[in-house]
C-alpha cells in the first residue's frame, strides 16, 4: 500500500465522525446465480442469518446477538480478520427474502459506508432457483478524490467479490445431495 | 358588439387559455446517476420525451418555477448542467465546488443555490450571467436546501451536524440553528413558509420545525432511511420516501399520525407532487423507474422506465 493511501486509511480509522461522512453517489451491485435446486432447499441453507459463514467462503466466522430475530446484529469475520456488524432489517421466510444493513463502516473490511443489502430467491419455474443478491452503498472516503483502494470502483469490486463467492458456493451446496 | 359575438369572443378567449394551460403541462426531470443523463417525462400521459446528457453522476435537480430551465448538480464532475426547459438543450456547464449535490432555485429564477458536500458551503449561481456569485460557509455535509418564497432566507440541512441553519440571504449570516433528528437530508418548506420538514435518515423520523420560533414542534416516526418529503397542501399531508423500506409514509404534519404506508419500487429517493395535486411522482433508484401514485387512492397508477440509478434529488417538477 502506498503511504498516502495508508494515511487515508488511518484517517478513516482514527476519526469515527468521518466514518459517518460518505461519497455523494450511491453505488449499486447486483449478482445473480441460477441453482438447480428448489427454492425451499436453497432457503434452508441461508435462512439462518448467521449461516453466511457456512455458505460464503469470504466469511470465516459469524456470531449474532439474537439469531434470526428482527433487528438481530451479526458480526461477520472476513478472511483478512476484519469484522463487520450487520443488522437484519426484515425477513420474509414465505417469500424467501431477507434484507440487512451494515451497522457501522469498517474500512479494513470494505471501503464503503451505509451498505444496504437484500437476498431474494425466485422460483425459476423449472424446479430451480434464481438467487439475486444486491447491495447499495457509498464509498466511505471523505473527500472528492479517493485513492484507488478507497474509490467507488474498489467498493463495488469488494462487495461484488463477497456476493459472487457466496452465490457460487451456495450453488455447490444446494446442488449436492 | 352583438351578444353572439361576445359569446364567440369569450369562447375563443377560453380556448386560448386552455391551449396555454395545456402547453404548460410540466415535465418531470429525472437525474440518472448511473447513466450520466436526465430523463425528461411529459407528465401529460407520462411519456419520456427526451434524454439529456449531463456531467458525471448527476444527483440534484431544480426546475425554474416557470419551467424555463432545469439545473442539474453533478457531484463527481464537480459542475452544474443548465438545460433549456423547452428545447432540452444544454445551455451551459458551470464548474461548482468539489461535490455539488443539493440544488434549489430562488424566486423569480434569479439565483440557484448549490450545496457542496465537500467544501461545506453553499454556492450561489447567477442565472443571468451563469457565473458564481457568492459562497456561504455552512456546517458539515450540507444536503438539504429550501428557499423562502420571498427569497430572503435559505434553509440548509447539515447532515453531519444534525441541524438546519436559517441563512439571511442579504447578509449571508446564520440567523438560527435548529437541532433536528440524526442525519437530516431532504428538507421541504410548507408553501406558507411557516413550517419546515426534515427527513432524518439515521433516526428514521421527520422533524417539523416551526419556522417563526425556530423550534422543533414535532417529531414524526417514519420508515427506515427517510430521504425526501413532498407536501400536499389541500390534503395537509406529507409524503416521505423511505429508502430502506421501499415505501412512502403518508403522514399528517399537524398530528403526527401516519395515514398510510404505500409500497414503491426499491430505494425510493426523489419525490414530487404534480401541480394538479392529483398525482405523486416517486423515483425508484434501484429499479430505474418512476412510480406515479394517485393521491386520492394512494395506488400506483403508472410506471415510467427511466435510466440507471434514477435519483432526482430536488424539486424535479416545476411547482406551478
Amino acid at each position: 500500500m502506498k503511504k498516502t493511501n495508508r494515511a487515508a486509511l488511518i484517517g478513516l480509522l482514527l476519526f469515527p465522525a468521518l466514518c459517518l461522512a460518505h461519497g455523494p453517489s450511491r453505488q449499486k451491485v447486483v449478482e445473480k446465480i441460477d441453482i438447480n435446486a428448489p427454492p425451499d432447499k436453497v432457503w434452508n441453507l441461508i435462512s439462518d442469518f448467521c449461516s453466511i459463514s457456512k455458505w460464503d467462503p469470504e466469511v470465516t466466522a459469524c456470531t449474532s446477538d439474537k439469531g434470526t430475530a428482527p433487528n438481530s446484529i451479526r458480526t461477520i469475520t472476513l478472511k483478512n480478520g476484519a469484522k463487520v456488524q450487520e443488522q437484519l432489517v426484515r425477513i420474509f421466510p414465505d417469500k424467501h427474502v431477507y434484507q440487512y444493513m451494515m451497522v457501522k463502516p469498517n474500512p479494513k473490511a470494505f471501503p464503503i459506508n451505509t451498505h444496504g443489502s437484500k437476498i431474494t430467491l425466485k422460483d425459476d419455474g423449472n424446479g430451480g432457483t434464481t438467487v439475486i443478491w444486491w447491495g447499495a452503498f457509498y464509498r466511505s472516503y471523505p473527500g472528492p478524490t479517493p485513492p484507488p483502494e478507497l474509490s467507488d470502483a474498489a467498493g463495488r469490486k469488494a462487495i461484488s467479490a463477497l456476493y459472487r463467492a457466496g452465490l457460487e458456493h451456495l450453488k455447490e451446496l444446494a446442488e449436492k445431495h | 358588439m352583438s351578444r353572439t359575438r361576445v359569446a364567440i369572443a369569450r369562447l375563443f378567449a377560453l380556448a386560448v387559455l386552455y391551449a396555454g394551460a395545456a402547453a404548460a403541462t410540466p415535465f418531470a426531470w429525472i437525474t440518472n446517476q448511473g447513466a450520466d443523463n436526465v430523463t425528461v417525462i411529459d407528465t401529460d400521459g407520462d411519456k419520456v420525451v427526451a434524454s439529456v446528457p449531463t456531467g458525471h453522476r448527476p444527483a440534484g435537480i431544480a426546475v425554474a418555477a416557470d419551467g424555463s430551465r432545469a439545473y442539474v448538480s453533478n457531484p463527481e464532475s464537480q459542475n452544474v448542467t443548465v438545460i433549456d426547459g423547452k428545447t432540452f438543450k444544454v445551455v451551459a456547464t458551470v464548474a461548482v465546488g468539489e461535490g455539488p449535490l443539493a440544488i434549489a432555485v430562488g424566486p423569480r429564477n434569479r439565483f440557484v443555490y448549490v450545496a457542496d458536500w465537500y467544501t461545506d458551503s453553499i454556492f450561489i449561481l447567477n442565472t443571468q450571467t451563469l457565473k458564481l456569485d457568492g459562497e456561504i460557509p455552512v456546517g458539515k455535509s450540507p444536503s438539504g436546501l429550501a428557499v423562502a418564497p420571498d427569497g430572503r432566507t435559505l434553509y440548509v440541512a447539515d447532515r453531519d451536524d444534525n441541524n438546519v441553519k436559517f441563512i439571511d440571504l442579504a447578509t449571508h449570516k446564520v440567523t438560527a440553528t435548529v437541532t433536528v433528528g440524526t442525519a437530516p437530508f431532504g428538507i421541504t418548506l410548507s408553501p406558507d413558509r411557516h413550517e419546515l420538514y426534515t427527513a432524518n435518515v439515521r433516526s428514521s423520523d421527520v422533524s417539523v420545525i416551526d419556522v417563526d420560533s425556530g423550534k422543533v414542534k414535532r417529531t414524526i416516526k417514519v420508515g427506515l432511511f427517510p430521504y425526501t418529503i413532498a407536501y400536499d397542501k389541500p390534503r395537509r399531508r406529507l409524503y416521505v420516501t423511505n429508502q430502506h423500506d421501499s415505501t412512502i409514509s403518508v403522514v399528517d404534519p399537524e398530528t403526527g399520525a401516519t395515514y398510510a404506508t404505500v409500497d414503491t419500487g426499491e430505494y425510493p429517493e426523489g419525490i414530487a407532487l404534480h401541480p394538479s395535486g392529483k398525482r405523486l411522482y416517486v423515483v425508484d433508484w434501484f429499479d430505474n423507474k418512476v412510480s406515479v401514485i394517485d393521491t386520492k387512492t394512494l395506488k400506483v397508477v403508472d410506471e415510467v422506465k427511466t435510466d440507471e440509478e434514477s435519483r432526482a434529488y430536488g424539486q424535479f417538477i416545476a411547482p406551478r
